[in-house]
């Protein structure tokens, strides 16, 4: 008689689902968190949010997105774009689907966007956004190790201008390395993003939103599979990743 | 319609809310002033006095929250009741990470505002055809994700969830229909508190073996033998105050009552407990300073407001069918 039942040595009984990442922190501390997970509350309220600028930016400010065939259809993701204004993250979150939104954090800078409570929570509960050290060094690293794995292991997307800053002139400034640190040796798709018009529509020193013209343009999927994880190889991503965008900005000069 | 359903007015004319107001006040008062006796008498740790200081002002505060809508009448009550439902369920689909699977956690949301309308609506019938209805829509529906892996892990998750914190919890809501309902779920609340405060103080005072040391650790045989006696005699004194003059008004009913009661209520602590343990999670929230979530508050009312409900229905009827139903009705 032939019975093929084996006993794997792997074999266990676990849940596939795992607790919220942000379990047990207060609603503070929650904000402020990095391993913040989103509920339904918060998809809730954000959903609202973004029909309601959507239809702000299409009517105002006649806000296009081209080439979103380029967007991988399942995360994770990478965006990067150049930064010239607060209305870059909104106009990135934007072009991604709304089924996918949710899973989609923009890193914002925790020395302007996490210090008090009232702008924590616009950040996190309507922006979705992780907070993100600026100053270098051993706690920046960390978080950019966290969020590499966290966008291997949960398959969230993230938006990052590597910049590092609002341009204060509307042009491409050079690319931090971070980016490298975050997706070198890795398969995870980082796709480049120009966004135009902006700058003219809310630059950094202005809170009004001007009747300008807003689109962005999607290129396709960088991927840095081969790339180490050193300096150079993360010099070189951020090289790789800037010539991308510079790329499309004059795909978007010479557009009609 | 009934004036049961939104009059703060006649909250305070039966007396019998009153005296339920005085008790709990009464309650609080002995508790704050032993406090204080033992802090002055440095039976304390420093650690365990500035939790307790913690968990007396966020009492006050969770008195006020859930006074406030029984003292405004029974659908506030029964919209308050369904609030706190959906605050469990959030906080437990966080912890079992339930809440990442959008379809399960929208028709468990769906189904507990579907139970708390059954119960303002006083529609019985509803009321129990949808524990199972909801149960079959969320089997059914999980189907359409194709995605047989984990099938049974989401369905049962979202089955249990919704049977428990939101199903178990909507009996609080179905009480309100009771034409003493403020006395009733003020009963039902402050007997179940009390059962966990009993617990924790004769565990304290006399615990000395532990009663299920790999769920919970910190709960000791006394503990729970003090509670069971402490419960139950609450259980009568109490009863024979709201139960004046009903078919309840009987040691011989209101003994067992006390007794399911302080069982229901450790094994609803006792479930919470298996929970985290499982999932190897301390406290399923941060919401309450001093408690840790609602569900660390509200663990044991997740099995003794089914039971209670069923106890009273059988000998007294919670109106059931005397009642006109409030919005399906003719």
């Amino acid at each position: 008689m032939s019975d093929n039942r084996k006993i794997n040595e792997d074999e266990k009984g676990n849940w596939n689902l795992k607790p919220a990442r942000d379990l047990g922190l207060d609603s503070v501390s929650r904000m402020k968190s990095i391993a913040r997970e989103t509920g339904f509350f918060g998809n809730a309220i954000r959903s609202i949010w973004w029909i309601f600028v959507r239809s702000f930016l299409k009517t105002w400010n006649h806000f296009q997105i081209h080439g979103d065939e380029n967007l991988p259809k399942n995360l994770p993701l990478v965006l990067i774009a150049n930064h010239s204004s607060h209305l870059d993250v909104i106009v990135l979150s934007l072009s991604i689907p709304l089924s996918q939104r949710s899973k989609v954090f923009a890193l914002a800078a925790e020395d302007h966007f996490f210090q008090d409570v009232s702008t924590s929570a616009f950040a996190s509960l309507i922006i979705n956004a992780l907070p993100m050290t600026r100053t270098g060094g051993g706690k920046g690293r960390e978080s950019i190790d966290f969020f590499r794995s966290r966008l291997m292991t949960d398959k969230i997307g993230l938006i990052i201008f590597p910049e590092g800053t609002r341009s204060r002139t509307g042009d491409l400034g050079a690319f931090r390395s971070g980016i490298g640190n975050l997706v070198a040796g890795t398969d995870i798709p980082v796709i480049p993003c120009f966004i135009s018009g902006v700058h003219k529509a809310m630059p950094p020193d202005k809170s009004i939103i001007k009747r300008h013209p807003i689109a962005v343009y999607i290129g396709s999927p960088l991927t840095f599979k081969t790339v180490e994880q050193t300096k150079d190889g993360c010099e070189s991503v951020a090289e790789q990743c800037q010539a991308a965008v510079k790329q499309l900005q004059q795909k978007a000069d010479t557009a009609p | 319609m009934e004036s049961r359903y939104f009059d703060p007015t006649s909250a305070l004319n039966p007396g019998l809310f009153r005296s339920m107001i005085l008790v709990i006040s009464g309650i609080y008062i002995v508790s704050v002033v032993a406090i204080i006796l033992l802090n002055l008498a440095k039976k304390l740790s420093p650690k365990k006095s500035e939790e307790l200081k913690l968990r007396m002002i966020s009492w006050a505060i969770l008195i006020g929250v859930i006074g406030l809508p029984i003292v405004l009448g029974a659908v506030p009550s029964m919209v308050g009741m369904m609030i706190l439902s959906v605050f469990c369920f959030n906080e437990y689909a966080r912890a079992v990470g339930l809440f990442r699977e959008k379809t399960m956690v929208g028709l468990c949301l769906f189904g507990i505002i579907a139970v708390n309308f059954a119960a303002i609506d006083a529609w019985y019938t509803f009321f129990n055809a949808l524990a199972i209805q909801i149960a079959c829509l969320i089997a059914g529906s999980a189907i359409l994700k194709d995605q047989p892996k984990g099938y049974t892990e989401r369905v049962g998750l979202a089955v249990f969830g919704f049977i428990f914190f939101g199903y178990g919890l909507a009996h609080v809501s179905y009480l309100a229909n009771d034409t003493n309902f403020r006395a009733v779920i003020l009963f039902l609340f402050l007997l179940t508190e009390m059962n966990d405060v009993f617990a924790y103080i004769t565990g304290h005072l006399f615990g000395k073996e532990k009663l299920i040391p790999n769920t919970s650790p910190g709960k000791t045989r006394a503990g729970a033998i003090g509670a069971v006696i402490l419960t139950t005699i609450s259980t009568v004194f109490l009863g024979k105050i709201v139960f004046a003059e009903t078919r309840l008004d009987n040691i011989a009913l209101l003994l067992p009552l006390g007794l399911i009661l302080t069982t229901m209520g450790q094994l609803g602590d006792l479930m919470l407990s298996s929970i985290k343990r499982d999932i190897g999670v301390k406290d399923l929230g941060n919401v309450i300073p001093g408690h840790g979530g609602f569900l660390d508050r509200f663990d044991s009312l997740v099995l003794t407001a089914p039971a209670v409900f069923h106890f009273l229905n059988f000998y007294d009827g919670i109106n059931i069918q005397n009642l006109n139903r409030l919005i399906t009705g003719s």
